[in-house]
């Protein structure tokens, strides 16, 4: 995997390599003006592909005035954890952030790794059925370190972030913030849609991410209940709904849709715009406002609709997803609502196979043109800014229609979708194109009088075949299972289930992350402190020669040590072993949760089917600019340094970057 | 009181603890106190059920 690393180094028009620069600014803000685009998951071999085929026109173009450089991700590659180390140049032992999920290891309970809500101090007062809060829980966001444009915002940078990822709430006092990934939906989950049918065969259920529905009947109208919060002021908290009504022609394939703020005629195959929703609390007195968007999927013979996750609406927004409060409100005046909940495009409902591949690559369009609008509005803005200025701007739609369109691109995946329409085998080429064109608007508005940076937190890997870590440890004697515990599959429910763990000395849970099940620390731990460095080394050795029977390949190519490679005071909260898989495998659906298989190692069979949690050097991002670049080999952590540098702020005490950019005297965009 | 003892806060504290105490219906600061601090330990290591983790992760497309 190293080789290709190696080779990825010399892709593009990389200025010659020199020796990585000594960060020496000044205090005195140059008056300059950056743009990063954030890119989720844009990989360099693909990039590399697409240039040559000549999709990329203004990613060359960039190139031409600056650089390109294969960008070192984190370890693991997590979306999560790469953003921290962006934002704070800190690695995960700084900032905390080890993995989408973290573990509590008092209840070992899984939790959010991002953010958590912290209760009121005051419980609220309870009068009969009712409770009325004295003041609010808050929610808090749990990665420590400063955010780089606390630093920018402090020297009178004027500062913009929309969607960063991990930054919800989003930091305050430091210019205008978008949260992005890590926000919940108005449920508080990360996404549940709903799919009501009025086909009386219809089974009702659940799936992951989802709730499958029946309409409800009265004479010629469907009722169709969308969940919303639970209402905390009711002691018994019980689930609030708006009740939409479907009433479908009897003739054409077309229905009518009442409810929430306006009526809506919708034809089969037609998605709505945004619909606002309102949840009442207290009847007269309390509501919340979200919305959805909804797709009708057919009339006749049955109505089948899809309903988005109700999205907490940027106009009305209940919970904090902007710093200042009215910054998400006067975007959404500007623009029109958009998704805010994170990681919109809905791989839940493709996955359950509610949404089509198509009708998936649809509504990921509808992301990406809402992404582009606020992109326009903020663009305007940034050209008429004084100096000095920053603009970050996330785009999500690569990584999300990657995991998703794997088996759609790949013949040699063991789930490739034979028969797929020319459109959705193109589709990746396709988003590319998609954000290369992003990528022109912003060099046609901004031409030469700012420094633009297009950076990926990592990039992409195929996920061919599911590693079962816990089986493996069970397998190698780190882990028993009690005599009762349940055989288990990828929709099996509870975590770390059915583990003896008065027997049991490791155990996985989480995408990358191996636990040492130490007496003092877990809950029912049974190594002795003084001997878990030397059992995480013993077993980080043998998971170097677990090998595939299918076709000789290595599960795990980088088992690392947390003391091996992170630095930072919140190092005792890190996983012991930090699992990076060969390219090709990934954690299996049960391991994330915890759960113990029958087997080592199966076929990923799901429409989530590539990936990028494994072995950092089989996923590196990529960087490229208009600014020339020295550093043969950036990381991350560099980055967050050279956009300080470039504004001639000071690095704050751990970061260890250095800048990968060329001193200024040689850069030939502002010049 | 012979098993009780005494610590020192800020002032501006104290008179937040006050006004609280008032409008939540404690007797005293000091039964407003022993009683947040009570409920302060006791959610030490405590956090949302399996059952609310599984509901708010699984639109995570990471995860099934």
């Amino acid at each position: 995997m190293r080789l290709r690393l190696l080779a990825l180094l010399v892709v593009g028009p990389a200025i010659a390599a020199g020796c990585a620069q000594d960060v020496q600014p000044s205090h005195d803000a140059p008056s300059r003006k950056m743009i990063v685009l954030g890119v989720d998951g844009m990989d360099p071999e693909l990039l590399r592909d697409y240039m040559k085929q000549g999709d990329m026109p203004n990613a060359q173009r960039l190139m031409a005035y600056g650089g390109f450089r294969v960008l070192g991700t984190s370890e693991p590659p997590q979306s999560p954890v790469a953003w921290s180390n962006f934002i704070t140049g800190l690695d995960p032992g700084g900032h905390g952030m080890f993995d989408f999920l973290a573990l509590d290891r008092n209840n070992l309970l899984p939790y959010l790794t991002t953010s958590a809500v912290v209760p009121a101090e005051i419980g609220p007062l309870e009068i009969g059925d009712w409770r009325i809060p004295i003041e609010g829980d808050r929610v808090t966001l749990l990665r420590k370190g400063t955010a780089f444009w606390e630093l920018l915002a402090a020297a009178d940078v004027d500062v913009t972030i929309v969607r960063m990822p991990a930054n919800y709430p989003p930091v305050p006092g430091s210019g205008d913030s978008l949260s992005g990934m890590g926000t919940p939906d108005l449920r508080g989950t990360s996404g549940t849609f709903m799919f009501f049918s009025s086909d009386p065969g219809f089974i009702s259920r659940d799936v992951s991410g989802g709730e499958l529905r029946k309409f409800g009947i009265e004479g010629d109208r469907l009722l169709a209940a969308v969940g919303g919060p639970p209402n905390s002021l009711r002691a018994d908290a019980p689930r609030t709904s708006v009740v939409l009504e479907v009433i479908p022609d009897p003739v054409h394939d077309v229905a009518l849709i009442r409810g929430g703020t306006r009526e809506r005629l919708v034809k089969a195959g037609e998605w709505t715009d945004w619909i606002g929703v309102e949840f009442t609390m207290v009847p007269a007195l309390a509501k919340v406002a979200g919305m959805v968007r909804i797709h009708v999927k057919s009339v006749h013979p049955f109505l089948e609709m899809y309903v988005s996750p109700v999205n907490i609406d940027p106009r009305s927004p209940a919970q904090e997803i902007s710093a200042p409060a009215d910054y998400a409100p006067m975007l959404a005046g500007q623009v029109g609502p958009f998704y805010t909940e994170e990681m919109p495009e809905d791989s839940k409902a493709l996955s359950a196979h509610i949404l089509s591949a198509e009708e998936y690559l649809d509504q990921s369009g509808v992301v990406l043109d809402e992404s582009r609008r606020l992109l326009d509005f903020e663009l305007q803005k940034f050209v008429a800014k004084a100096d000095p200025a920053f603009l970050f701007f996330y785009f999500s739609t690569i990584d999300q229609r990657h995991h998703m369109m794997g088996r759609h691109i790949d013949p040699e995946h063991p789930f490739f979708a034979v028969n797929s329409p020319p459109r959705v085998r193109a589709s990746m080429t396709e988003t590319y194109r998609q954000i290369d064109q992003v990528l022109g608007k912003i060099l046609d508005r901004v031409g030469p009088q700012a420094a633009v940076v297009v950076m990926s937190d990592h990039g992409f890997a195929r996920f061919y075949r599911q590693a079962h870590l816990n089986a493996w440890l069970k397998e190698a004697g780190y882990l028993v299972l009690r005599d009762d515990a349940a055989p288990v599959s990828a929709e099996s429910e509870g975590w770390l289930s059915g583990i003896d763990w008065s027997r049991t000395r490791a155990f996985s849970i989480g995408l990358n992350s191996l636990y040492i099940n130490v007496a003092g620390r877990e809950r029912h731990g049974i190594v002795p402190s003084a001997e878990r460095l030397d059992l995480a080394r013993e077993i980080a050795d043998r998971l170097r020669t677990w090998t595939d029977a299918k076709n000789g390949l290595p599960v795990v190519t980088s088992p690392s040590l947390r003391e091996e490679i992170y630095r930072g005071p919140m190092l005792a909260a890190a996983p012991d072993i930090i699992v990076g898989y060969g390219d090709g495998y990934r954690a299996s659906w049960a391991t994330s949760k915890g759960q113990t298989a029958g087997k080592l190692l199966e076929d990923n069979l799901d429409e989530w089917s590539a990936d990028h949690c494994l072995d950092p050097d089989a996923a590196p991002g990529v960087l490229f600019s208009n600014l020339a670049m020295t550093s043969p080999a950036p990381q991350l952590t560099d980055l967050t340094v050279g956009i300080l540098d470039y504004f001639g702020v000071r690095p704050v005490q751990g970061m260890r970057g250095v800048t990968p950019f060329a001193p200024m005297e040689v850069q030939r965009h502002v010049q | 009181m012979f098993n009780s003892v005494s610590i020192k806060i800020d002032k501006r504290l104290w008179s937040r603890l006050k006004q609280l105490s008032e409008v939540a219906g404690y007797s005293s600061v000091d039964e407003f106190v022993v009683h947040a601090l009570e409920k302060e330990v006791a959610a030490i290591g405590e956090t949302e059920s399996a059952e609310e983790m599984r509901e708010k992760l699984k639109g995570l497309g990471y995860l099934k």
